[in-house]
């Protein structure tokens, strides 16, 4: 009797947790439906120039809550870095600088080595050079991070470093001190 | 007469402007030669600052944006065809509605065009040519340049609402903006000291 009942509570044990794990997989996958099926209805009316006035911020806010949503859910999973790194440009669209700071850090933070990584160090060092408040030892962290990567262009690298040496000026005085020849891409 | 619109860079884009009163010096004239100087660069909305001047004044005239007879009507741009109108120390009391894009431009930063994000409706009192008061309310494409030309007299530019690294990215062609190395159709003057080129 005694073998039976132990039997059965571990059964039991054994179909709950498969069941966790199931639940598990099909919310995250839920999770995931619903971000890429908003991400696709707001690149539709993007690619129409008169519908696109229709992608108001609160369309905008409901993405970053999809995002976080899945980035909570799921903090360690790789797909988590590009819900937080979405985060970070969408808070910076929406001129939004504490919050696009506060992700583009913990993005960091939690997954150094992002794919796109130097798309942040150059976005998160923008962001604390040109919002205000600005801090001049973070514009270097995020800087020097970026002059470690061998795979950014050299005229890049070379841009960085001058701003870097005229960190004193704000982004207006230095484009009035006549350096920018020296700086960004100048697309 | 076509005034200079002075280029990005110029302190005075920067500045937050002052009231004026009644007796402010030749203000008909000034008024008509921002007009003269809007239409002659093409634009839809002049601030005074954008021609050196820091003073709480910007004329508009939306009716390029009006529709074409075959368009489909765009609810953003009704009432746009008469919307021509000088406003004198104006004050937006409200901003409604959600944000939404559009890419704006400016006299002051030629050659640069990015969507921004602004509210749908603003409600604004001003003082007209004439002196005479007025509340009202306006949206879509009127309340647009309303915004962005009172942004002006407050010491923003249009670029100041992109991200950091969209700016950083232009950082280039603004620095040409300020220093003149750049082509323009109509009269400007740049604080890096070049003489303005005019094609």
């Amino acid at each position: 009797m005694k073998t039976l009942f132990l039997f059965t509570v571990l059964f039991s044990f054994f179909l709950l947790s498969c069941s966790d794990s199931a639940t598990h997989q099909t919310d995250k996958e839920n999770l995931k439906e619903r971000i890429t099926t908003y991400e696709d209805s707001l690149a539709k009316l993007q690619n129409d120039p008169k519908k696109a006035v229709q992608i108001t911020s609160l369309a905008q806010i409901e993405l970053i809550n999809r995002l976080l949503a899945y980035s909570r859910a799921f903090p360690k999973d790789t797909f988590s870095a590009d819900c937080l790194f979405k985060t970070h440009m969408i808070y910076e669209h929406l001129r939004a600088p504490r919050e696009a700071r506060a992700y583009g850090d913990t993005l960091l933070s939690r997954f150094p080595q992002f794919k796109n990584r130097l798309l942040v160090y150059e976005s998160l060092g923008s962001s604390y050079d040109i919002n205000e408040p600005r801090d001049t030892a973070m514009v270097r962290k995020y800087y020097d991070l970026l002059l470690k990567e061998p795979k950014v262009p050299a005229q890049k690298k070379k841009d960085i470093k001058a701003r870097l040496a005229n960190l004193d000026l704000t982004f207006e005085e230095y484009i009035l001190k006549g350096n920018t020849g020296l700086i960004g891409q100048g697309n | 007469m076509i005034l200079p619109i002075v280029a990005y860079g110029d302190p005075v884009l920067k500045k937050e402007a002052e009231e004026i009163d009644q007796n402010y010096p030749e203000l008909q004239k000034l008024i008509a030669d921002m007009f003269e100087t809007m239409y002659h660069a093409k634009g839809v909305g002049l601030a005074a600052p954008q021609i050196g001047k820091s003073i709480r004044l910007f004329i508009v005239d939306g009716s390029p944006f009006a529709d074409e007879e075959d368009d489909e009507p765009d609810p953003k741009a009704e009432g746009i065809e008469n919307f021509k109108k000088v406003f004198i120390n104006p004050i937006i009391e409200e901003e409604n509605g959600t944000k939404w894009a559009f890419q704006e431009g400016c006299l002051s930063i030629p050659g640069i065009r990015e969507n921004v994000q602004r509210k749908e409706q603003v409600l604004i009192t001003y003082y007209d040519e004439n002196w005479d008061f007025h509340e009202e309310t306006y949206s879509g494409y009127a309340a647009r340049i309303i915004q962005h030309e009172y942004d002006h007299i407050e010491g923003v530019l249009f670029t100041d609402h992109l991200s950091p690294l969209k700016k950083k990215l232009l950082i280039k062609k603004l620095g040409n903006i300020t220093h003149g190395a750049i082509q323009v159709d109509y009269k400007m003057s740049f604080p890096g000291g070049k003489k303005p080129r005019m094609i």
